[in-house]
């Protein structure tokens, strides 16, 4: 996905003389194209993530599109107020795109893992949120953030994000549905950003059983689509499945969107408990640590379904 | 120059924010008293403007990081023709234009919204920058205090203007000597602060703030485009101008009761 975004970064900026790009001290291998072809339009600010968003506001302010790249905790949390006061307050148009999103940065440890950041932007006024599952969504939020009169938050998985059209059932304004038609499904797990495949996964172990699971994914996470709300206001059964915290999350949004009129279903949200990763590991290992693969996603929702 | 003009504007407009902080109910009058004179400088005698064309792409940009002086700041654009006084009638009241901190778009010349400590001087380096890149001659003036410079976030800034060389990048440091509580010597000193500057990379220079000539002195040293951001230290005294509250820790932020408001409307006006 990054790389994805990368190459879509350099496509975009063929036409687009106001993008400039300003990283944290981070892209190893990632930037370097960017940064021979558009020397005069890329800056490596430094380790000094407060300063990186004010500069980004100010350059903002001053006709350009910033374009800021950092690993996400860095990127939302340090900086948080900075981004709400410098960015959300002043309506500036600029792009935050954090990489590692969620477990993606396993082995490196709590410190660079993520559960908060979705929520976080999508607190702040005038912001859109983007969380795309592959390759080629990283393009598509890239066009829709620069659409966007005012700012971004795209959080990226790392890299090697399968594609995932050959599940692919659907597609509607921005909700994708895959495995199984959302009409006639047991159960549908409403998802974003990578952990879609982990989704897709357990969504193929239950058709082995004959259990029909919908999986219904994302890019746009702020404001949540009206796509997609107008397909679980009529669902019996919903499981929301994120690499973010259960605390508060894009899950709480939809049940909160779908219940205006009296959702009378079942709803539940699957991700990382109200907790920080104890245990050091790959992203999937720690995805079964928090119960949030393909095989612990198919047991879980054997369950539901059981308990019925 | 003329000394005369800006000590009696200086009078003038510390009386105006005098009554806003009566009539208004409170206000930070210390900061906005220590900072009035250096601001009225900035207006009269440096700053590129024209209050007609307040977006104007070469225009210089004034910053008032330390937000909480905010009256300072509306009465003096107020003075050089950007608003109506009018619009800062209302300050203190409910529905006013203006709150206790600068709003970017509730007035014109006001370049950001400021209150949170630290945020102007990483806005104004990217200002900055941006001006550069498009050859634009626009120059930036970024204020702080002396407590903001407790901030962390006001030396990344600093550090960032020097790596890019940003000569057209200003701080001026409104250096009165006091935080909300307390001196900041007793809480986190930043002396020597011309010092500190300077080993940051910038051209600096130090004056007292409540002196047009010693100022204006100065600032002819720093006029130079010598690919270095630049400083300018003004040494300042808390709610100076007024000889009850000078100096007084409590003029932070404080309303003057009845007496205290007869007693310094008459002083101000003579």
């Amino acid at each position: 996905m990054r790389n994805a975004l990368r190459d879509a970064l350099l496509e975009v900026k063929k036409k687009d003389d106001g993008l400039y790009l300003i990283v944290g001290d981070i892209g190893f291998g990632v930037f370097e194209e960017f940064e021979e072809t558009y020397k005069e339009d890329y800056l490596n600010i430094g380790i000094c993530e407060a300063n990186m968003i004010g500069v980004s506001a100010g350059m903002a302010m001053t006709g350009f599109i910033p374009l800021v790249y950092t690993i996400v905790p860095f990127l939302t949390m340090r900086c948080f107020e900075q981004i709400r006061v410098d960015i959300a307050m002043h309506n500036q148009k600029v792009i935050l795109v954090g990489v590692g999103g969620g477990l993606a940065y396993g082995n490196l440890g709590p410190t660079h893992h993520s559960f908060e950041d979705i929520v976080l932007m999508s607190m702040l006024p005038n912001f859109k949120v983007f969380s795309p599952s592959q390759p080629s969504e990283g393009k598509t939020c890239l066009n829709l953030a620069l659409g966007h009169d005012g700012p971004s938050y795209i959080r990226l998985g790392k890299n090697g994000e399968p594609d995932l059209s050959k599940y692919l059932l659907s597609e509607k304004d921005g909700t994708k549905v895959y495995c199984h038609n959302e009409a006639d499904c047991d159960l549908l797990l409403f998802t974003h950003g990578a952990i879609t495949y982990e989704c897709i996964k357990a969504a193929d172990i239950l058709a082995e059983s004959g259990i029909k699971i919908s999986v219904c994914s994302v890019f746009q996470v702020k404001p949540i689509p009206q796509s997609v709300i107008q397909i679980c206001e009529n669902q019996k059964r919903i499981i929301s499945v994120e690499e973010h915290s259960t605390y508060h999350s894009v899950g709480s949004s939809l049940l909160q969107a779908i219940s205006v009129d009296g959702y009378h279903g079942k709803f539940k949200i699957f991700g990382i408990e109200d907790k920080f990763t104890e245990v050091v590991g790959s992203r999937d290992f720690l995805l079964k640590y928090h119960r949030i693969d393909g095989d612990s996603l198919a047991d879980r929702i054997l369950q539901e379904l059981g308990d019925s | 120059m003329n000394n005369k003009i800006l000590i009696d504007r200086s009078k003038y407009l510390r009386k105006r924010i005098f009554q806003s902080v009566y009539e208004g109910k409170g206000g930070h009058i210390g900061g906005s008293f220590s900072v009035i004179d250096i601001l009225n400088y900035l207006y009269s005698e440096i700053l590129n403007f024209d209050p007609k064309q307040p977006k104007l792409d070469s225009r210089d940009r004034l910053i008032l990081s330390k937000g909480h002086s905010c009256l300072a700041l509306y009465w003096t654009l107020a003075e050089f023709g950007f608003f109506d006084e009018e619009l800062i009638r209302s300050y203190g009241y409910d529905g006013s234009v203006f709150a206790g901190h600068p709003e970017y778009n509730k007035g014109s010349g006001i370049e950001i919204s400021s209150g949170s400590l630290g945020h102007g001087p990483a806005i104004g380096v990217g200002i900055a920058q941006a001006l550069k890149l498009k050859k634009i001659s626009g120059r930036v003036f970024v204020i702080v205090g002396d407590g903001e410079s407790n901030e962390g976030s006001v030396w990344e800034a600093a550090m960032s203007a020097a790596q890019l060389k940003l000569d057209n990048f200003y701080i001026i440091v409104d250096n009165n000597g006091m935080e909300s509580l307390d001196r900041t010597d007793n809480i986190m000193s930043i002396e020597p602060i011309d010092k500190k500057f300077d080993a940051f990379g910038f051209d600096v220079v130090r004056a007292n703030g409540h002196d047009f000539e010693e100022i204006h002195k100065s600032f002819q040293n720093l006029n130079t485009l010598n690919g270095k951001p630049k400083c300018f230290i003004s040494d300042t005294v808390k709610a100076y101008g007024l000889s009850f509250t000078q100096g007084i820790t409590k003029w932070h932020y404080r309303s003057p009761n009845e007496s205290e408001y007869e007693l310094g409307l008459k002083e101000l006006s003579k």
